[in-house]
C-alpha cells in the first residue's frame, strides 16, 4: 500500500519505505506529507539525487519548508548542478524563501 | 513528457526550398541551404531525421525581420516570442541569430528559438557558438544539446573555454544531460573531453567543479577509470574529472597515480590523497542499507551559509543558461530588501573576487541599481576588454546621464581612466561627447589622449580645433602625436599645417608621427615635407619618410632622384629597397632617366640602380656605361656586372682588360668570373699575364672556382707559353685533380719543357708512385703512357719504376724506358742497359740502349764484350772512364 495516499503524515520510517519505492509519483507524493522529526533532513538531501526531477523538486521543496541547517548549501548546490530547469528554479526560489524569512527575523529584532 | 522534454522534442520535418530573401540578412544566413554538408563535415551523421528548418515566404513575420530597423526587428522578435515560435518563423529567427549586427537582436532570436521545439541544422549552431555575446553562446549550447550526441564535437571544447563562462556553464551542464539521455558516450568523444579538460590551465577552478563532477558521475567512475592507463592526456582529464566527483573510490584510483610519468597527473594523485585523508563522511545514513551501498553520499558545508553566500548564489542563477531559471532568479531577489542588496553589491564589486564581482554586475543590470555605477565603471575600467562584458551589460541597463556618466570618470583611480574614457564613449555614444571634453585638462596624459581619440573616432567638428590645440600647447609627446592622426584626417589645407607643424616638433615621436600620417599619394604641396624628414637626425622619422617617397607620383621622379643622390649610403639603401617593394620598375625608370647625365655622380648612381633593377634595357646601359669616359662610371658598371651576369657582357667586359685603370680591370675580371659562359676563361687565363697583380689574382681566384676539366685543359695548353706558364702552373696546382687528365696529355706531348712543368705539377698533385702503378697495368698503352709520365715527372721513384720496365715484353716500353733512363742521368741503369744493348733481340731496342748509354757516358767496345758488362758495379755513381 501507498502510505502517501493515506492523507496523514508520515514518519521517517514510512518515508524511506516510500523513497525506496520503483514508482517516482510514490516516491514524490511521500515527500511533501512527512513530519519533522531526525533523520528526515538527510533522507531529503539524498533524495535530491533521485532520478525522477518530480522527487528531486519535492525534495526541495521539502526542505525549503523544514528550514533546518545545512538545508541551505544543498539547495545551493542543487541551484548550480541540476539537469532539471523546474528543479533548479525550484531550488532558487526556495533560497530566496529561506534569505526573505532571515532578512524578516532581523528586521522584526532589531 | 516533462516540460524539459517538450522543449527537446524534434519538429515535424518537411522538405522546403531555402528562402532567398530581399535584404543583407540573406548573405548571412544561406547556411540552411548547406546544412547537412556542413553537419557531415562535422565528422558525423546524424541518427535522427534530417534537420530542415520550415520555412515560409508568405509569414507575416519574416518580412519585419528583415526590416532595416534594429528596433524593429526587435519589437518583432518580442511579438513572436509571446506568441510562440511557430515552424513557419523558425528560419526566419535564425537568420536573425546568425546574421543580425544588433547584438541584442541576436540575442533575443536565441532567446526565442530556445523556447520553441527547434532542432537546427548543426552549420547553424556551429554560427551561433562562435556569437561575440557569451551569452547568445551559452543558449546556442542548449539548441545544440537538442541534436543530441552528433553536437558533441562541437560542445566538447567549450568546456575548457573560461573565456565564455556562460557558454562554458552551459556546456558542461548540457553535456551531462545529453549524456544521460542518449547513453554512453562515445569513445572518440570521450577522449576529446579528456584531452579539453586536461588542457585547462589552471587546473579546474572552483566554479568549473560542480559542472564536472556531475559530468564525471554520469559518465561513470569505471568508464573514467579505464582511461588513468591511456596517454598522457587521456590519464590527467581522467584523473581531474574524478577529483571533481570527489568519491572515496574516484579518489582511490587517482591517488595510485603518484608515480606517473606526467607532473599535473602526479599533483592531481597528491591532491586525491590529501582529499582522502580530509574527506570525512557525513549526514546520517537514510537506512543502513543505503549507508553502505552509497559511499558517494552528499557532503556540504557543516557551516550555515551566509546571507552573502544566499545572495551570490541566487546572483549566479541569473546567468544560468536557462531563461526560466534566470527569471527565477531575479524575481528572488526583486523581492529582497533593496538596501541588502545594494550593500552586498558595493561590498563584492570593491572586494570580491573577479567571479563574485561578475555576479554583482548581473544584480545590478537585472535590478537595475544605479547607486553601483560608480563601482561598476571603476571595476570594468580596470579589466581587460574581454572581461568586461558584465560590467558593460550593467552599465548599459541603468541608462546613465551622459553628465554623470562623465563625471564617473573622473572618480576612477588615474591608472585606469583613459581605459573608463573609452568606456564612458562605448557606452554613452555621441552624447557623452560634450562632457568628456573637461577631461582634456586631466594631469594625466593618457587620460588627454583617450579623449583625444574619442573624439577622433567620433568624427566630432571639434576633434581638429582641439587637436590643433593640444599640438602646439600640451606637455605631453604622446598627446600631441595623437593629435596628429587627428589632423591627419582633415582636410588638406589643416593637415598640411598641422603636419608642417609638427615636422618642428621636438620630440621624434611626434615628428615620426607626423610622417606615418601623410596620406599615400601625396598632393603636391605636402611632397615639400618628405625632404626634411628625410634628413631628420632620427631614424624613426627618416625610416617614415621612405614609404612616402617611395610611392611619388611619376611626376615627383626629380625629388626621389634628389633624394637618393643627398642620402648616405645606408638611407639611400634603405630608399632603395623601398622603392624595390613598391614598384621595380620604378628603380629601372630612374636608372634609365640619369644614365646619360652630365654629372659623373649621377651616371654612376644611375648605373649601380641599373644593374639593380636588371631589365633589358637597363642592363644594356650598364654594358655601354663600361665605355663610359669616366674611370668612376666604369669601374661602377664593372662591379655592377657581379650582380648582373650576363654572357651578353662577356665581350664588354674583355675589352675592359684592356683599361688602363687598374681597378676597372679588377671589377671586369670579378665580373666575369661570375658568369657561367665558354668564352670567359681563355679572357680570365689572358688576364694572368696582366701587370698588375691584384688583376692575376684575380684571374686566378676565378679560375680556381671553375673547377672544370675543360677550363684545366686550357690552363695545361697554356703551359706551352713561357709567359704563362708559370701563372697556370700555380691554377692548375690550386685545381687539383680535375687538372690531371689535361697534364698527362702536356706530359706526354713533344714540347720538353710543357711537358716538365706538366710532370711537376703532376708529381704535386698526384705523386709519381700513381703512374708507376700504370706499369703494372696489362694494358701496353697505358703501361707506355706510365713509362711517359714518369719520364716527365724524374726522381728516384720514377726511375726505380722506369728500371724495372726496361724488362717489358713491349718493344715500345723497353725502348722509350732505355732513353728517359738515359736522359734522366740514371747511372744504375748503365748494367742493365749494357745487358739490352748487348743481348736484346730487338735491334730498335739494342740502339735506344746504346743512345742511352752514350748519354751516360758509357759505350760498349764490342757487340760481343760480355766482360765489361759483368765489370759494370751495382753501386755506379760515376760514369766509368773511358
Amino acid at each position: 500500500m501507498d502510505p502517501a495516499r493515506s492523507g496523514r503524515s508520515l514518519g521517517l520510517s514510512e518515508l524511506l519505505a516510500a523513497l525506496a519505492s520503483t514508482d517516482p509519483a510514490v516516491r514524490a507524493r511521500a515527500i511533501p506529507r512527512v513530519r519533522p522529526e531526525p533523520g528526515v533532513k538527510e533522507a531529503l538531501i539524498e533524495a535530491l539525487r533521485d532520478a525522477s526531477s518530480d522527487v528531486r523538486r519535492a525534495a526541495v521543496r521539502g526542505l525549503a519548508q523544514m528550514r533546518e541547517p545545512g538545508t541551505a548549501s544543498a539547495l545551493i548546490h542543487v541551484s548550480m548542478t541540476d539537469l532539471s530547469i523546474v528543479v533548479r528554479a525550484e531550488a532558487v526560489a526556495a533560497l530566496g524563501s529561506i534569505l526573505e524569512s532571515r532578512t524578516s527575523r532581523e528586521a522584526s529584532s532589531e | 513528457m516533462t516540460s524539459e522534454e517538450d522543449v527537446a522534442a524534434d519538429v515535424p520535418e518537411h522538405a522546403s526550398e531555402p528562402h532567398i530573401g530581399e535584404s543583407l540578412l540573406d548573405a548571412a544566413l544561406d547556411v540552411f541551404d548547406a546544412a547537412e554538408e556542413a553537419a557531415s563535415g562535422l565528422g558525423r551523421t546524424t541518427t535522427g531525421p534530417p534537420p530542415h528548418i520550415v520555412a515560409s515566404d508568405h509569414s507575416p513575420n519574416v518580412a519585419s525581420l528583415l526590416t532595416n530597423s534594429a528596433g524593429g526587428r526587435r519589437e518583432t522578435l518580442a511579438r513572436m516570442t509571446a506568441a510562440g515560435i511557430g515552424q513557419e518563423d523558425v528560419q526566419a529567427v535564425a537568420r536573425v541569430l546568425v546574421g543580425d549586427p544588433d547584438p541584442e537582436t541576436r540575442l533575443m532570436a536565441a532567446e526565442a528559438l530556445a523556447t520553441s521545439r527547434a532542432r537546427l541544422p548543426l552549420a547553424v549552431i556551429q554560427r551561433a557558438l562562435a556569437d561575440p555575446q557569451d551569452r547568445v553562446r551559452a543558449i546556442a549550447v542548449q539548441l545544440a544539446a537538442r541534436r543530441g550526441f552528433v553536437s558533441l564535437p562541437l560542445l566538447i571544447p567549450l568546456v575548457a573555454q573560461r573565456s565564455w563562462p556562460m557558454a562554458q556553464a552551459a556546456a558542461l551542464l548540457v553535456l551531462r544531460r545529453i549524456v544521460e539521455e542518449e547513453g554512453q558516450v562515445p569513445g572518440q568523444d570521450l577522449r576529446s573531453l579528456l584531452a579539453a579538460v586536461a588542457d585547462m590551465d589552471p587546473p579546474p577552478l572552483p566554479a568549473e567543479r560542480p559542472g564536472l563532477e556531475a559530468l564525471a558521475r554520469t559518465i561513470g567512475t569505471e568508464r573514467l577509470r579505464a582511461h588513468l592507463a591511456g596517454s598522457e592526456a587521456e590519464r590527467l582529464g581522467a584523473a581531474r574529472l574524478l577529483l571533481a566527483e570527489a568519491s572515496p573510490r574516484a579518489l582511490r584510483f587517482v591517488s595510485g597515480l603518484s608515480e606517473d610519468a606526467s607532473e599535473e597527473v602526479r599533483r592531481a594523485a597528491a591532491a586525491a590523497s590529501h582529499l582522502i585523508e580530509h574527506q570525512r563522511p557525513s549526514g546520517r545514513p537514510v537506512t543502513p542499507d543505503a549507508a553502505t551501498a552509497a559511499p558517494s553520499r552528499w557532503s556540504f558545508a557543516s557551516g550555515e551559509p551566509s546571507e552573502s553566500e544566499l545572495v551570490s548564489s541566487l546572483a549566479r542563477s541569473l546567468a544560468d543558461p536557462e531563461h526560466v531559471v534566470r527569471r527565477q532568479a531575479a524575481a528572488t531577489l526583486e523581492r529582497l530588501p533593496r538596501r541588502m542588496l545594494t550593500d552586498w553589491v558595493a561590498q563584492t564589486l570593491e572586494g570580491g573576487s573577479a567571479d563574485s564581482a561578475a555576479k554583482a554586475a548581473l544584480v545590478v543590470e537585472h535590478l537595475r541599481l544605479p547607486d553601483a555605477d560608480e563601482a561598476m565603471l571603476k571595476r570594468a575600467s580596470g579589466l581587460p576588454a574581454e572581461g568586461r562584458a558584465p560590467y558593460l551589460g550593467a552599465l548599459s541597463a541603468l541608462k546613465l546621464d551622459p553628465a554623470r556618466l562623465a563625471g564617473l570618470v573622473s572618480v576612477v583611480d588615474p591608472t585606469h581612466r583613459q581605459e573608463a574614457v573609452r568606456l564612458a564613449w562605448q557606452l554613452g555614444g555621441r552624447a557623452v561627447l560634450p562632457f568628456l571634453q573637461s577631461l582634456l585638462e586631466d594631469t594625466a596624459g593618457p587620460v588627454r589622449m583617450a579623449v583625444m581619440e574619442v573624439l577622433g573616432e567620433s568624427g566630432d567638428p571639434s576633434a581638429v580645433e582641439v587637436a590643433e590645440h593640444l599640438l602646439a600647447n600640451d606637455s605631453s609627446a604622446a598627446v600631441r602625436a595623437t593629435a596628429v592622426y587627428i589632423l591627419a584626417r582633415s582636410d588638406s589645407h589643416t593637415r598640411l599645417a598641422g603636419l608642417s607643424r609638427a615636422l618642428s616638433d621636438p620630440d621624434p615621436d611626434v615628428r615620426a608621427t607626423a610622417v606615418e600620417a601623410l596620406p599615400r599619394g601625396l598632393a603636391t604641396e605636402m611632397v615639400n615635407v618628405l625632404l626634411p624628414a628625410l634628413h631628420d637626425q632620427d631614424e624613426r622619422v627618416w625610416q617614415a619618410s621612405l614609404r612616402h617617397l617611395a610611392a611619388l607620383p611619376d611626376q615627383n621622379l626629380p625629388l626621389l632622384w634628389a633624394a637618393l643622390r643627398q642620402s648616405p649610403d645606408p638611407k639611400r639603401e634603405e630608399l632603395v629597397r623601398s622603392i624595390e617593394r613598391n614598384d621595380p620598375e620604378r628603380l629601372a625608370s630612374l636608372a634609365m632617366q640619369n644614365v646619360h647625365a652630365r654629372d659623373p655622380a649621377d651616371r654612376v648612381l644611375a648605373t649601380e640602380l641599373a644593374a639593380r633593377a636588371g631589365t633589358p634595357d637597363s642592363t644594356a646601359a650598364v654594358v655601354a656605361a663600361l665605355s663610359d669616359p669616366d674611370p668612376l662610371v666604369r669601374r661602377t658598371a664593372a662591379a655592377a656586372m657581379s650582380t648582373l651576369r650576363t654572357p651578353a657582357a662577356v665581350g664588354s667586359l674583355s675589352r675592359s682588360l684592356a683599361d688602363p685603370q687598374v681597378d676597372v680591370r679588377v671589377e671586369a675580371v670579378r665580373a666575369l668570373g661570375m658568369i657561367d659562359d665558354d668564352g670567359v676563361p681563355p679572357v680570365l687565363i689572358a688576364a694572368l699575364k696582366d701587370p698588375e697583380l691584384r688583376v692575376r689574382e684575380m684571374a686566378a681566384e676565378a679560375l680556381t672556382r671553375w673547377h672544370s676539366p675543360a677550363v684545366a685543359r686550357q690552363l695545361a695548353a697554356a703551359l706551352g707559353s713561357p709567359d704563362l706558364r708559370r701563372p697556370a702552373g700555380e691554377v692548375l696546382a690550386r685545381t687539383g685533380q680535375p687538372a690531371v687528365d689535361p697534364l698527362v696529355e702536356v706530359a706526354t706531348g713533344d714540347d720538353v719543357e710543357a711537358a716538365a712543368a706538366a710532370g711537376a705539377l703532376l708529381e704535386r698533385i698526384a705523386g709519381a708512385a700513381t703512374f708507376a702503378a700504370y706499369l703494372a697495368s696489362v694494358d701496353p698503352e697505358t703501361r707506355l703512357r706510365g713509362v711517359q709520365v714518369l719520364g716527365a715527372i724524374g726522381g728516384s721513384t720514377a726511375a726505380d719504376a722506369l728500371l724495372g720496365a726496361l724488362s717489358d715484353p713491349d718493344v715500345r716500353i723497353r725502348a722509350r724506358s732505355a732513353a728517359l733512363l738515359g736522359a734522366m742521368g740514371e747511372l744504375r741503369a748503365v748494367k742493365p742497359l749494357r745487358r739490352m744493348f748487348l743481348s736484346d733481340p730487338v735491334s730498335e731496342v739494342a740502339a735506344a740502349a746504346e743512345s742511352a748509354l752514350r748519354m751516360l757516358g758509357t759505350v760498349p767496345q764490342s757487340g760481343g764484350d760480355l766482360r765489361v758488362v759483368e765489370d759494370v758495379t751495382e753501386n755506379m755513381v760515376e760514369p766509368p772512364r773511358e
